[in-house]
């Protein structure tokens, strides 16, 4: 059985897809986003993967971070992100990473092959669209999970659960989106470490692993709107536009529910026949 | 790396014993000059350097995400340009600075019953922590008590 809902601005239903959590997927299933994501790479156009990345950095820079408009904007980008993802694949969705509950990197980005070949879950080219490369850009994205100087100070290494408590029992809107920004930071410094792309807000995007640690977040979020206290932002929030490169326009009332942008993170329902 | 102190320690604003739940907040850190990660340390004296989570001082860390070089022209960056007129409705700059909220509540109670708190907080880049003189700018601390 499937989640099915109206979709927004089409008289039709829509089905709605899972995304997972990318160490509970299937091998074939990983496949089959490895190799949408390669495929996304290859695109040289407004479909393709520099084209979503630029619009975090360089060139564009039209994110929104440590304000009101983080997660809706973050929900937005992944959402186009993902419909650009299932023009290649349409049974493909965003998987995400339990930073809260597992160490490390998860393997499917983690590991430097896959199948014989580059893994492009691990690196990914930057070559930002339109814009002339300057001296000094990366040419491609690398990690250095955790590192630091001896000594100094640093990230606190995934998982992340002992801050889970806390974050849910946000009484607000406002506190919400301010813990979970703050341990959504954490988990971009602890990656980049030492010089990685993660790190820096103008390159983040063009590591496959951002959007997985967004799909995270963003998990967060939908779990924390179910509790009680799951507050909308306020007015003027709901009211706000969000600013993309491309359409459909939003505004941050568009977002709050993740269905009615064709996904959802829970767990699959089952289903007994009734009588009639 | 960056180390700073409270120039004169902070008052718990209302007694220990009725307090729920306790912050510190931040407010106005800069976020202009790349990604950072700060050590918060309370009432202690000669802080080793190298003092890390284990410190029974410790109260909390924090990183924060930002961009470690201006790739745009001149003023690109400068998140003090602010609202060109009246009309200007875009949204403040992206770099605008930051408030950062931590709960030092269990910090606070291994101190027994601080009346006053003193806090040093260590700050570095991982990239190059030499260059981690001023990472660390904000307008003022506040603690928070809630009872």
């Amino acid at each position: 059985m499937t989640l099915q809902v109206a979709a927004p601005g089409r008289r039709q239903m829509g089905t709605v897809k899972i995304r997972q959590n990318i160490t509970h997927m299937s091998a074939a299933e990983v496949t089959r986003f490895r190799n949408a994501i390669k495929k996304m790479i290859g695109r040289n156009d407004n479909r393709g993967f520099q084209y979503f990345a630029g619009w975090h950095g360089v060139p564009l820079g039209i994110c929104e971070h440590h304000n009101p408009l983080f997660l809706p904007w973050h929900r937005g980008y992944l959402y186009d992100f993902e419909m650009a993802l299932q023009e290649i694949d349409s049974e493909v969705t965003l998987p995400w990473w339990d930073w809260m509950n597992e160490p490390g990197i998860p393997a499917a980005y983690n590991d430097k092959t896959a199948e014989g070949k580059a893994n492009p879950l691990a690196s990914a080219p930057i070559k930002p669209m339109g814009v002339p490369k300057q001296p000094g850009w990366p040419a491609k994205t690398r990690r250095d999970p955790g590192g630091h100087p001896p000594g100094q100070p640093s990230a606190v290494p995934p998982p992340l659960g002992n801050f889970y408590n806390r974050l849910m029992k946000s009484s607000s809107y406002t506190e919400f989106r301010t813990s979970l920004a703050e341990l959504h930071d954490n988990i971009h410094v602890w990656v980049g470490g030492n010089g990685g792309q993660m790190r820096d807000p103008s390159w983040a995007a063009f590591d496959p692993l951002f959007w997985a640690h967004h799909a995270m977040v963003d998990r967060l979020w939908r779990i924390w709107q179910h509790e009680p206290q799951g507050e909308d932002p306020d007015h003027a929030t709901m009211e706000t536009p969000l600013t993309f490169a491309k359409g459909p326009p939003l505004r941050v009332r568009d977002v709050l529910k993740v269905t009615q942008l064709g996904y959802e993170y829970a767990a699959q329902s089952s289903t007994v026949a009734g009588t009639t | 790396m960056q180390s700073w102190t409270t120039t004169k320690p902070l008052a718990v604003p209302i007694p220990f014993d009725s307090v729920k739940r306790i912050d510190l907040e931040f407010v106005d850190v800069q976020c202009d000059d790349g990604s950072f990660s700060a050590y918060v340390f309370l009432n202690v004296k000669d802080l080793d350097p190298k003092a890390g989570r284990d410190h029974d001082r410790f109260a909390g860390s924090f990183s924060v995400f930002a961009p470690e070089e201006c790739w745009g022209g001149e003023g690109h960056c400068d998140w003090k340009r602010g609202p060109v007129s009246a009309f200007d409705r875009r949204p403040p700059h992206h770099l605008t600075p930051i408030n950062i909220s931590m709960d030092i509540t269990e910090a606070a109670i291994r101190l027994g019953d601080p009346k006053k708190l003193s806090v040093t907080v260590h700050a570095a880049r991982t990239t190059d922590p030499k260059q981690s003189k001023d990472i660390l700018r904000f307008k003022e601390l506040t603690v928070l008590a809630y009872s």
